[in-house]
């Protein structure tokens, strides 16, 4: 009953109550909070989507502020920004959809820490050698600069040559005119993969040093000398590859090359970025001062320069040079680093890329080395020899190379350059005063415009540049007077054949240019200074298939007007023997004339051949022998007359006979033959043609040759010597006859 | 049709009244109806009485919303044909309803109240409720609405509702106690 109550009593309610909790006719109700979900569930779907595909790759080089409290962190910095590597593409959409398109359309180093002085060498091998005494040292290499001593093949005392091949070989031979011999030899390294480039003998000739290669690291070797006893002492190893040394005042400076690798790098590991220095077994870095870097790094090779004690290479100090090149001046107190770069400018529609040069100098004749100061430059340096200081200036030449081109919409076919590209090729000469490091002086632009400087060379208030269109193989050679800074005049040769690549001061006025006139053929040319300008006043050419490249193969003696070279060409096999085809030519300059005074034979390439001239001998070692030769030019030397008629019989009944200008021809062809007098072969054991020949002169003397089997020559009773080649070109005598006949009668 | 002229046919003795009616509330009053019946059939002659009490009772009625008069007519009818037929069936909705209900009445002794004395304290105590709870309230115990109807209408958990009845009851049951109401 009262339930009923209770239900009757709810019918009491207010109508408002009642309509209020009224039911409504309900369409289904939306739930929004399912479609809130599912639609939050999309939105991240699709944001996760659009950051997958569309969230830029970063462009900015990692953070290294972790480093900020070491000292290495400006170069920790400078590593960062130049091993960082800018993402080909914006983001992945970017980077996907190309790796679709290219399937449709379808290609710091860590060396080991190594620097152990004191370690000793194996076994410390003796060789007793036969001669005791040091003699006195005397100066064989043409060094750039006077007092300070480059590394060679070859180094002598009065009284004994010392040569070294480049697997590590050191001969000893006595200089004794045409009794010099053969004393002793030593191999230095026990490992036959290692390579030589050179070596120093001492002021006091007790101790030599030789530099070799291996495994990318160099490796200096010590010998004790005592005359011709040679005994190995010890080998110290440096890190990096060998790239240059000097001697100075019995220190050694060592330049080395030491390559960090970009994968390698790791910030919080030392060895990983920076070059080592290890000291029985201990290795530490270079310090922080010693490291020198540009603001902007070009590659990630380390020039590592140890000053060491000449002669027990105790390390004395050590600064590195970070994308440094190899181009290294070093004189009496200073060192010359040079950095190379391209610079990229733009303005307007146009970029412009140049080529730069900084030059940074060091002082390393205190305890430590200073850095002085450093200066930019337009262009870059060919070699060592393109940089000079002299009385507080340094002296610098320099090659163009800038290119001018409209950015922009590109309409040309693929391959084709440019509409507008500009190119600029030529040469400069700076002169930069020391003390303030501000250009002093300069010529910009003095070489033709596609010219490029191939040797340089100063002398005192005088600079030479030979610069070349290498391709087609034309020069002039420019001298330069530097007296006056301020009105700096320069005189040139003009466009001549071939080109000089190395320009030596070879006597008071005249200039030496060693180079080429086409791909095989050697040219020693000699220049004059004058007032009609730069001419050319005598020149040798030879037909050679190979000649030295490496400069210090080139014998330069001013005083005897000597310059001996080493070169080689395959010829004809009844001459040369095939496998040993290369020679040692030395040519003397005299009355303005360069004449051939030896030709012999070496068992070496030709930039491995080192020759010097003593007490009227020119001597010639290598690794098989000793040639040891006084100079005298060719015993059947004409008078340089023309013989006013030449007959001539062959054994076998042939005559000719040549008067007036063919006589002329004549004689000159058998001035053009190249002969040696040192020879082993037998002339009269040689049954070929023999040809008499007689020079008849105005005055009425005659001159007889005999001319036998193509190979040999003498004049009368004298000697024979053997016939080399002609102009570096072997002619049968024969022939020759026989064309110019012809050639008469035609 | 607007609730006011659906009255003014009424009060014409137009036929349309009925079909206008029935189209703006038919399934108002079933839905009543059957929540109570649980019965198609029932609640659909429930509605149809519904109807005719409805011609009967206006005029002289002029109810303002015309919604709730309705349903207080299906209601009624609703619970009649539901007592008629208790009696043989053993367990509906409406009993649970009742037996829910049942805990509110309160252990006084006393006079019964009367009419307006229940009338006053049953609207009193929805006044005082919030709005969502008293919705719920009236859903279960006015229009005897299944408790998953509820839950579902007022996007609340099952429990949440049951929850929400036992309380209302035990605060409806307090205030009849504090009123001095006697059932």
């Amino acid at each position: 009953m009262k339930k009923k109550k209770m239900l009757d009593m709810m019918n009491l309610a207010d109508d408002r109550f009642i309509g209020e909790a009224a039911p409504r006719v309900r369409k289904k109700r939306t739930n929004w909070r399912r479609f809130a979900l599912v639609a939050a569930c999309i939105c991240l779907m699709l944001t996760g989507v659009n950051l997958l595909l569309f969230l830029p790759y970063s462009t900015t080089p990692p953070d290294v502020s972790a480093y900020r409290s070491s000292d290495y962190y400006p170069l920790i910095e400078k590593l960062n920004v130049y091993t960082y590597e800018a993402p080909k593409y914006k983001n992945n959409f970017d980077k996907w959809t190309n790796a679709i398109e290219d399937m449709f359309l379808a290609g710091s180093g860590t060396s080991e820490p190594v620097f152990a002085p004191g370690a000793p060498s194996p076994d410390g091998e003796m060789n007793n050698g036969t001669a005791e005494g040091t003699g006195k040292y005397e100066e064989v290499t043409d060094n750039q600069v006077a007092g300070v001593i480059e590394a060679d093949l070859i180094k002598r005392s009065d009284e004994y040559i010392y040569y070294m091949s480049r697997d590590g070989y050191l001969y000893v031979y006595a200089i004794d005119g045409e009794n010099s011999k053969w004393l002793n030899s030593i191999r230095i390294s026990n490992y036959p993969k290692e390579s030589f480039s050179g070596m120093y003998l001492s002021e006091d000739c007790k101790t030599i040093i030789a530099i070799g290669s291996l495994e990318g690291n160099t490796v200096l070797h010590t010998v004790a000398v005592n005359g011709s006893v040679l005994q190995r002492e010890k080998t110290v190893t440096v890190t990096g590859r060998h790239s240059s040394s000097r001697m100075i005042n019995g220190e050694l400076l060592l330049l080395t090359k030491h390559t960090v690798y970009k994968k390698d790098i790791d910030f919080s590991q030392e060895e990983s970025y920076l070059p080592q220095i290890t000291v029985e077994d201990e290795s530490h870095s270079i310090s922080a001062d010693n490291i020198y870097a540009p603001d902007k790094i070009s590659n990630l090779q380390y020039t590592v320069i140890y000053k060491l004690d000449g002669k027990t290479l105790a390390e004395k100090d050590t600064a590195a040079f970070l994308s440094y090149s190899d181009i290294f001046y070093v004189n009496k107190t200073h060192i010359y680093a040079t950095h190379r770069y391209t610079e990229t400018t733009d303005s307007k529609s146009w970029r412009t890329s140049e080529v730069k040069t900084e030059i940074i100098c060091i002082s390393y004749t205190g305890e430590k080395f200073t850095p002085v100061g450093s200066v930019t430059l337009n262009g870059f340096l060919h070699d060592q020899y393109s940089m000079d200081e002299y009385n507080g200036v340094l002296r610098v030449v320099t090659s163009t190379d800038k290119d001018s081109w409209q950015t922009g919409p590109w309409h040309g076919s693929f391959g084709d350059l440019p509409e507008e590209l500009h190119g600029e090729r030529s040469a400069n000469l700076y002169c930069i005063d020391l003390s303030t490091w501000e250009i002093a002086g300069k010529v910009i632009g003095f070489a033709p415009q596609g010219e490029q400087v191939e040797s340089v060379r100063f002398d005192g208030d005088s600079a030479y540049v030979c610069t070349a269109v290498v391709v087609t193989m034309t020069d002039p050679v420019f001298f330069f007077d530097l007296s006056d800074l301020n009105n700096i005049t320069y005189k040139d040769t003009g466009v001549i054949e071939g080109y000089s690549s190395s320009l030596v001061n070879f006597a008071p006025g005249y200039l030496l240019g060693i180079g080429q006139v086409d791909r095989n053929t050697l040219k020693i040319e000699v220049y004059e200074e004058s007032e009609r300008g730069v001419v050319s006043v005598e020149k040798f050419e030879m037909f050679a298939e190979g000649y030295a490249t490496d400069y210090k193969a080139y014998y330069i003696d001013r005083e005897n007007g000597l310059i001996g070279f080493a070169a080689y060409s395959y010829g004809d096999s009844l001459f040369e023997e095939a496998y040993n085809p290369c020679r040692y030519i030395v040519l003397q300059w005299e009355n303005e004339q360069l004449i051939e005074v030896l030709n012999v034979g070496i068992h070496c390439s030709p930039n491995d051949a080192r020759g010097f001239y003593a007490d009227g001998y020119y001597y010639v070692p290598d690794r098989v022998s000793l040639a040891a030769q006084p100079l005298s030019s060719k015993d059947i030397s004409l008078t340089g007359e023309m013989p006013t008629q030449v007959d001539v019989i062959s054994s076998h009944g042939q005559q000719y006979t040549f008067t007036s200008d063919a006589a002329g021809k004549v004689a000159d062809y058998l001035s053009g033959l190249s002969l040696e007098w040192l020879f082993d072969d037998t002339p009269d054991h040689y049954n070929g043609t023999t040809w008499t020949i007689m020079l008849s002169y105005e005055d009425g003397k005659q001159i007889i040759l005999y001319h036998r089997a193509e190979a040999f020559i003498r004049r009368e009773d004298g000697d024979w010597y053997k016939i080399v080649w002609h102009n570096g070109v072997p002619m049968y005598f024969s022939n020759f006859l026989t064309e110019l006949q012809d050639s008469i009668t035609s | 049709m607007e609730d006011q002229r659906i009255v003014d046919l009424y009060w014409e003795r137009s036929e349309t009244a009925i079909k206008e009616t029935q189209k703006k509330y038919g399934k108002y009053c079933r839905y009543i109806a059957r929540n109570i019946l649980h019965s198609d059939q029932d609640a659909e002659e429930c509605e149809n009485d519904t109807y005719l009490h409805a011609w009967r009772a206006m005029p002289p009625h002029k109810p303002s919303v015309l919604s709730t008069f309705l349903a207080k007519i299906t209601r009624r009818l609703a619970f009649d044909r539901y007592a008629y037929a208790h009696a043989e069936k053993r367990v509906s909705a409406a009993t649970l309803v009742l037996e829910e209900l049942s805990e509110c009445i309160p252990d006084t002794t006393g006079d019964p109240a009367d009419e307006l004395a229940l009338r006053t304290a049953l609207n009193g105590f929805l006044a005082s409720l919030p709005e969502r709870e008293r919705i719920v309230f009236m859903r279960r115990y006015w229009y005897v609405c299944p408790v998953r109807d509820i839950a579902r209408d007022m996007d609340l958990g099952i429990n949440n509702v049951k929850v929400i009845l036992m309380r209302t009851r035990n605060q409806f049951r307090e205030y009849l106690v504090k009123e001095g109401i006697v059932i």
